[in-house]
């Protein structure tokens, strides 16, 4: 079973998110940047669900920056979710490496199928 | 007036001052010259006439001599021969000249004519005859010369020359006559040529002319006694000249007469005076022509140069005007760019700062520096220097390309390098004005940018924040829409999706409020006398204490408590506090309000009101961004709130001219104290800002409690 990491501040959008996807995946969550990093690189996890703007060290786009800079996390497909909605955020995290982009609100369902069709 | 003028002023009158001297000089020396040629022309014609007369003198002197000589001749010869003498036989011999003598003859004693050259037909009377009877009548042994008389038979001018004869006796005994022919002188003065006008005559002293010749005209027996020549002989002047008209024919004349000596007879030569100074008066009339041309001359001349100078001086006086007008207009573009907020740098035709004005300094806080007469590079060097490094200033001339090549529309901002930021928004005008060539403008849009900045950083936020709540709100929905759940997750969900969606309408109502008190400012503050007492204990009654919790717990003092303030918004106010009072100290603990009065000695009286809990806290960090737009103290998540009361509750606090204060320690608790001045601070500052003090006087009357919701 594939193991899903889901970072965000808020408690509600990891619960909506674990709730969609707990029935097919493993999933761990994290409340802030320094955990979230702790967490890939303890368990290596096969999708990192990312918000940017977190209270902490560190924010979404440097974990990353950090996972896609790291050879042995650098394979882990991450997709940040983000109230952030301008272009030029989403290229910045375009050119850092994410691999999908969800604008808050989104769609749980579509997550889920995005997620589906990258770990077949 | 200039100078300048008054020095052309000065440089016509000298210009026709020297003009009036040249004249002067001019027809001064004119006149002389006409007057000493007159003089010389007159000396000349006075000498030729005094010749003349010489001459004449002689003529006459001569012809009389030899006259009387055939007189007593035939004088002596009668004494001797009585009647016996034959004068025709002495005119044939041509011992008397008949051509000049043409009648020699005697009278006797009785006046009859006795002797003659020619022979007598008839006895001949002449005893009244004047050349006879001046004989009887006043014995004189001189010559007597006769008036000339026309002979009645001969129809010929004739002279008679007596002498009378004196017996040996001594008695009167008769008259010799000898005739002459008075044209005899006038030939000779014909020969004399004296002109048309010209007069050459001989009178005797008793004023008639004995031969008198004008010209080629004779005259005989002319009548001029009145001439000044008989006056003049009688006073002893025997010879002289003198200029008048004559008494004959009126013409004036140059005359010069000289009395005969022995004879009572005078000659006279004339000349008149115009053929005299015929040649004086040509060479005078080209004098003056020349002399008139000359000053014609000169005059135009003069004219010319003083129109010339007063062109030159309205011109001059255009061009000072002109010069007053644009130092005016100078002075007062100086005043505008010297007032205006804007900074200005103008550069001279050679491309060097020749003006910087005040603006300019106060921006880059220039110090004493004079960049006046710098040029264009080393300005540019000047201002990069004081640039950030982010914003480099590329120069002038880079900026001046720019706008050449149409970017003028874009904005080019530089941002100083010091302590305060200061962001310039820069300009170039290029000028085809002589003096200045381009004028650099610089904006100080520090507030605006930060402005922009702020707006475009709360409008991020604020879409952050909204879209957060949003998430869960769309995301629980469709999740509950298209999967099963049991009822406890389903009331779950629906739990999350109430409570997002009450928070989104909290931030919404918050933000409108915000902006509606930042927009409006106090503008729709209605300020009332406000009784605390009554506002405290109706919110503390009122207020949806959170379950398991107790109610606030107030402290209030004895006597009422009353400040001038918008009712509605103190009461938000204090239920904002009140709020993060309860939510900040989620393991219990009382909240407490206290309100007093704050008296001082120097400052006005006003209403403290205090909440305090005994909560988690905050620490000086968090606490300095406290009242930030969307800042949470709580970032768990599991405290509620949108960011924006307290916010809400500094723009109210300050718009009552108030002060709000917070200590806080982590886990020890929270105290929030509001000071708002009453009445009178309030009344103070209401000069400068709030409600008209008509408005708040008919507040005041309203003595109502505030209405409460």
């Amino acid at each position: 079973m594939n193991t899903i990491l889901i970072v965000d501040d808020h408690s509600d959008i990891r619960r909506l998110l674990s709730i969609t996807l707990g029935k097919e995946f493993n999933i761990l969550e994290a409340e802030d940047g320094v955990s979230a990093l702790a967490a890939v690189r303890r368990h290596h996890p096969k999708v990192v669900l990312l918000d940017v703007m977190m209270p902490g060290e560190i924010d979404g786009l440097q974990v990353l920056e950090a996972i896609k800079a790291d050879p042995d996390t650098r394979d882990t497909l991450v997709a940040m979710i983000t109230a952030r909605g301008q272009v030029a955020d989403h290229d910045d995290a375009r050119a850092r490496g994410a691999d999908a982009y969800f604008i808050k609100p989104f769609s749980p369902l579509q997550v889920v199928t995005w997620v589906r069709s990258h770990l077949k | 007036m200039p100078a300048s003028i008054t020095h052309y002023r000065r440089i016509v009158l000298l210009l026709w001052l020297t003009a009036a001297v040249l004249l002067g000089l001019t027809w001064w020396q004119v006149f002389a010259l006409v007057d000493s040629n007159r003089a010389r022309e007159l000396a000349n014609a006075e000498r030729d006439l005094a010749n003349l007369t010489r001459v004449s003198q002689e003529h006459a002197n001569r012809t009389f001599r030899s006259a009387d000589q055939v007189i007593r001749f035939i004088q002596a010869r009668y004494l001797e021969l009585g009647d016996k003498l034959d004068l025709t036989a002495l005119t044939s011999q041509g011992v008397i000249d008949a051509e000049i003598f043409p009648q020699v003859g005697v009278i006797d004693a009785q006046g009859i004519y006795v002797l003659a050259n020619r022979p007598v037909t008839a006895k001949l009377d002449l005893s009244d005859r004047e050349h006879f009877k001046v004989h009887v009548t006043a014995p004189s042994d001189a010559l007597f010369v006769s008036q000339p008389v026309l002979g009645r038979a001969t129809g010929k001018w004739s002279i008679q020359l007596t002498r009378r004869i004196i017996n040996p006796k001594g008695d009167f005994a008769g008259v010799v006559v000898v005739s002459i022919d008075p044209g005899y002188f006038t030939r000779f003065y014909k020969e004399l040529r004296l002109g048309t006008q010209g007069v050459m005559a001989l009178y005797g002293l008793d004023g008639v002319a004995r031969a008198r010749s004008v010209g080629t005209r004779e005259e005989f027996g002319s009548q001029a006694r009145s001439s000044m020549v008989f006056s003049r002989i009688a006073a002893g002047q025997l010879e002289g000249h003198f200029s008048a008209k004559s008494v004959v024919d009126k013409v004036e004349r140059l005359v010069h007469y000289r009395k005969l000596p022995g004879y009572d007879l005078v000659v006279m030569a004339g000349l008149d005076t115009e053929s005299v100074l015929a040649t004086h008066n040509i060479a005078k009339e080209a004098l003056w022509l020349q002399a008139g041309v000359v000053s014609l001359l000169m005059l135009a001349l003069a004219t010319a140069l003083t129109r010339h100078l007063q062109q030159i001086g309205r011109e001059m006086r255009a061009r000072q005007k002109e010069q007053r007008q644009t130092e005016e207009r100078n002075a007062q573009l100086n005043a505008i760019f010297d007032l205006s907020p804007d900074g200005f740098v103008s550069f001279d035709a050679q491309m060097r700062v020749n003006y910087i004005n005040p603006a300019f300094r106060q921006m880059t806080s220039m110090g004493k520096e004079v960049l006046e007469g710098v040029d264009e590079n080393d300005f540019s060097v000047w201002l990069a220097w004081r640039c950030a490094a982010s914003t480099p200033f590329l120069g002038v001339a880079a900026l001046r390309a720019a706008v050449a090549a149409g970017k003028a529309d874009q904005r080019v901002l530089i941002e100083l390098n010091q302590k305060n930021k200061r962001v310039l928004q820069l300009g170039l005008r290029s000028s085809q004005s002589s003096s200045v060539s381009q004028i650099l403008y610089l904006r100080d849009v520090t507030h605006e940018t930060e402005v922009d900045q702020m707006k475009s950083e709360f409008l991020a936020t604020a879409a952050h924040e909204l879209r957060t709540p949003m998430s869960s709100i769309f995301g629980y929905a469709e999740v509950l829409l298209h999967e099963k759940f049991d009822p406890a997750t389903q009331h779950e969900f629906l739990n999350t999706i109430y409570t997002q969606s009450k928070l989104m309408a909290n931030i919404l109502n918050e933000l409108l409020d915000l902006a509606r008190i930042e927009a409006r400012r106090d503008k729709d503050f209605r300020y009332t006398r406000v009784d605390l007492q009554l506002l405290v204990t109706d919110l503390a009654r009122t207020y949806p204490v959170p379950a398991g919790r107790s109610g606030v717990e107030l402290t209030l003092p004895e006597q009422p408590l009353y400040l001038m303030a918008d009712a509605g918004k103190l009461r938000q106010t204090l239920l904002n506090v009140i709020s993060n009072a309860f939510k900040y100290s989620p393991h219990g603990g009382p909240v407490e309000l206290k309100a007093w009065v704050k008296s001082t000695a120097n400052r006005a009286p006003g209403v403290c009101i205090e909440v305090i809990d005994h909560g988690i806290g905050i620490s000086p960090a968090q606490l300095a961004r406290v009242g930030e737009r969307f800042y949470r103290a709580d970032t768990s998540g599991k405290i509620p709130g949108t960011g924006l009361g307290m916010s809400i509750v500094k723009e109210i606090v300050a718009l009552h001219h108030g002060t709000l204060d917070i200590d806080s320690a982590p886990g020890v608790g929270t105290t929030v104290r509001l000071c708002l001045p009453t009445y009178a601070t309030l009344q103070d500052s209401f000069d400068t800002a709030g409600p008209t003090r008509t408005q708040l006087d008919a507040t005041i009357q309203d003595t109502r409690p505030a209405a409460l919701d």
